[in-house]
């Protein structure tokens, strides 16, 4: 590196300097907003991957503005040496120009993330979403941070980071900004209608985008080859029943990457790729299902049912709703509902989630997608080989679980409880977790025997009694969604009006008040579930904090 | 007043009425009282520096004045919240209470916190048929900074059962609110609700 001052730039001649100031003062500009940034979201610990994405930002300016520093220098120090005026001129803007484009067009969109935060209505979810996706992603949750992001409609981003990726290559490897974007964790974005931010039970819509994930070849590339080979073959079997139906009399090709490559974009081809679409979204609502079990498709139809996308053309990203849903529903029955059934589960709570995938069922239209029927046929054929269960691994939603939560959730709505948490000591075991205890570290262990009421400890197999180690344990969201939703479609949050109250206004209904403040309830008990389970895991450290536990001394005061 | 044994007891029944959720570990019951933890919502009031007050008088004020005045912060469980002399603070317990109708309850600091120099409430009683998180007033009255942590144990609550019914039945405005349910998230003190819904004051920057 020449040996001159870092303000060697100012002794650029011509147009040289003068864009050399101009740039440093679009990278201070730049640094100033995201130092004011940073500065606000220091004591939002709460929001980590708002944090980390301001933090990478703010390096990539910093290193951009060294960069310009140095290669002004270089270029001093070579027209020093005699170098040709006009030609190291035009390369240094070259640089510069290069430099600051990338961070134009990288780093625009990241920057709204964090200029426009999401509200504080869905920020209980980040939580307990956090943790579907780490457990889908099969990755510690450290690695993992989410962002909500306020948009028009439900979207997924897989990493904020790789929009700041060209800079970081513009930059050059061996720089610092390289490796400590390397090291960052993976920044999940996921958008939501910001004028539907407070409606909490539609968020159930969200399993969706996390599906994505799970198939997304950068989380797990077998779920992405496996996904590809179902519908590639289901293709390859109804290939001549396909053409015919598409492209009429005209000649058969058989669909081989040679062919492919050779005719380019043909009819078959579009309609292929468009179908291929269709098949990912559908599998997407499949998985969904099996993220979050039958809140899903109920979820589903209060997002889009007013919306008139019953049937679809093939253009669209998505198939018809009448389609998703009817799929969505059935999937939803046999998994969980059926299950419940065959396991004994009975009650108006199961009634009420019975009821309400039903009279869905029953209301759907029969409008169809704008394709063929072998089409869709094929596209049943491929999903029909995906087994869900294994494609979201741990983040699948246990049917017992549902089976154990429903009827507590019930019960704790009945007497205005927000259902947040099972208790391990009432007198029946029906609210223990299903199969195993989680332990805080994160080691799972079995259940350690027989538990009684006893007022408040546990009798283990050998007769030796000791106080137990957990009074509740959090109900899951999943768990929460389903049976805030049995609950809704009960007409159990329905509040009748008051006798004697004023007339309400048109744009008030009673029925939008009370979706609000139902929405408002679970928001809470899905916080209260989420504190409590980052409680359990910062257990022993807050109690070690204590001022009995810590300073024994304060007693004898 | 109810012993520790009776409030568990209670708490295991659902037909009580009474619930504390979450509670995490049964030592949080004591011989009469259930500690309460720290929740994770801070309404901090700045330091006036023009001619400033909160006049009841000026009830048209008092809007403007919180908003100029008060801000609202939020801590993950397990973050520190630092407490300097003089300093007084909002909070609300991390535990949602529902107490039943024949049943009041009583919120009072720890004595171990007391001793240094925290006060915890200074609106103690919980009138029955109570949904939601228990407001705390938080005040430094010592001479050295306090280091909170969200969640930790630095209230307890004591439950007694009334010795009549209460005067408002169910038709009452508490069985209102109760039909309505009271919510979680709305559990915050006066003039905090306002802000919660504020999303310019959330929502930073």
């Amino acid at each position: 590196m020449p040996s001159v001052s870092p303000t060697a730039g100012a002794s650029l001649p011509g147009l040289s300097g003068l864009v050399l100031r101009r740039a440093r003062l679009r990278l201070h500009r730049l640094q100033d907003e995201l130092g004011a940034l940073r500065a606000v979201y220091a004591e939002r610990e709460d929001l980590p991957g708002l944090r980390t994405l301001v933090d990478a930002m703010k390096l990539l300016a910093s290193e951009a503005e060294r960069e310009l520093v140095y290669q002004a220098r270089a270029s001093f120090a070579r027209l020093q040496r005699g170098e040709d005026q006009e030609i190291e001129e035009k390369r240094f803007r070259g640089q510069v120009a290069g430099l600051i484009r990338a961070i134009e067009n990288s780093l625009p969109s990241p920057m709204q993330l964090a200029r426009e935060p999401h509200g504080r209505e869905v920020e209980a979810l980040i939580a307990p979403f956090s943790q579907m996706i780490s457990r889908v992603m099969r990755r510690e949750s450290v690695s993992m941070e989410l962002i909500f992001e306020p948009s028009d409609d439900y979207s997924f981003q897989l990493s904020a980071l790789h929009e700041l990726k060209p800079v970081a290559e513009r930059l050059g490897e061996g720089r610092e900004a390289w490796a400590v974007m390397d090291k960052l964790p993976q920044l999940t974005v996921i958008a939501y209608p910001r004028h539907m931010e407070a409606e909490t039970l539609m968020h159930a819509v969200m399993a969706h985008e996390i599906a994505h994930l799970a198939i997304d070849p950068i989380c797990s590339r077998r779920n992405a080859r496996e996904v590809a080979v179902a519908f590639d073959q289901a293709v390859q079997d109804r290939w001549r029943e396909l053409e015919l139906a598409i492209e009429g009399d005209q000649p058969v090709r058989a669909l081989t990457d040679e062919n492919v490559e050779e005719s380019g974009s043909t009819v078959m081809d579009e309609h292929v790729a468009g179908l291929r679409k269709w098949y990912v979204e559908l599998l997407c609502d499949t998985l969904a299902v099996a993220l979050v079990g039958p809140a899903y498709p109920l979820a589903l139809a209060d997002l889009d049912a007013a919306s008139n996308r019953w049937g679809q053309f093939r253009e669209a990203s998505h198939p018809g709703l009448t389609w998703r849903l009817t799929r969505s529903i059935d999937l939803a029955q046999t998994l969980y509902l059926d299950a419940a059934h065959e396991a004994g589960m009975v009650g108006e709570e199961w009634d009420a989630l019975n009821d309400a995938l039903r009279h869905m069922k029953e209301k759907l239209p029969e409008e169809s997608d704008s394709i063929e029927v072998v089409e869709k046929e094929v596209v049943e054929q491929a999903l029909n080989t995906i087994d869900p269960r294994r494609m979201v691994g741990e983040a699948f939603y246990e049917p017992k679980v549902l089976q154990s939560d429903l009827p507590i959730i019930w019960r704790k709505l009945v007497k205005g409880i927000p259902p947040a948490e099972k208790i391990a000591l009432r007198s029946s075991d029906e609210e223990l977790p299903a199969g195993v205890f989680e332990e805080p570290a994160g080691e799972i262990r079995e259940p350690a025997g027989e538990i009684e009421e006893l007022a408040g400890v546990i009798r283990e197999p050998a007769g030796e009694i000791r106080e137990p180690e957990r009074w509740s344990w959090p109900i899951c969201l999943p768990s929460i969604f389903n049976g805030a939703y049995a609950w809704w479609h009960a007409g159990k949050a329905r509040q009748p009006e008051y006798e004697g109250g004023h007339r309400r206004l048109p744009d008030r209904p009673r029925a939008l008040e009370d979706w609000l403040e139902f929405s408002e309830l679970i928001r809470g008990t899905i916080e209260l579930a989420a504190l409590h389970e980052r409680l359990w895991s910062e257990y022993e450290r807050l109690d070690a904090l204590n001022p009995p536990l810590a300073a024994p001394q304060l007693a004898s005061i | 007043m109810l012993s520790g044994t009776e409030i568990k007891r209670r708490l295991l029944d659902h037909e009580s009425g009474l619930a504390i959720t979450p509670i995490i570990d049964v030592q949080q019951i004591g011989n009469a009282s259930v500690d309460l933890r720290l929740g994770p919502d801070f309404i901090v009031t700045r330091r006036a520096t023009g001619l400033a007050a909160f006049d009841p008088a000026r009830v048209e004020e008092i809007e403007r004045r919180v908003r100029e005045y008060q801000d609202y912060v939020r801590r993950p469980v397990g973050s520190a919240f630092y407490l300097h002399p003089g300093e007084f603070a909002v909070a609300r317990t991390l535990e949602y209470l529902t107490v039943p109708p024949g049943t009041a309850a009583q919120v009072d600091g720890r004595s171990s916190w007391g001793r240094l120099g925290l006060v915890i409430q200074t609106a103690p009683l919980i009138q029955p048929r109570f949904e939601g998180t228990v407001t705390l007033e938080l005040a430094n009255v010592g001479t050295v900074p306090l280091v909170l942590y969200v969640g930790l144990r630095v209230a307890q609550v004591m439950f007694y059962d009334l010795l009549t019914p209460p005067q408002s039945d169910s038709r009452g405005r508490h069985a209102a609110d109760r039909a309505k349910g009271k919510r979680v998230m709305k559990q915050v003190p006066a003039g905090q609700v306002r802000r919660l819904k504020d999303r310019s004051s959330l929502n930073l920057p």
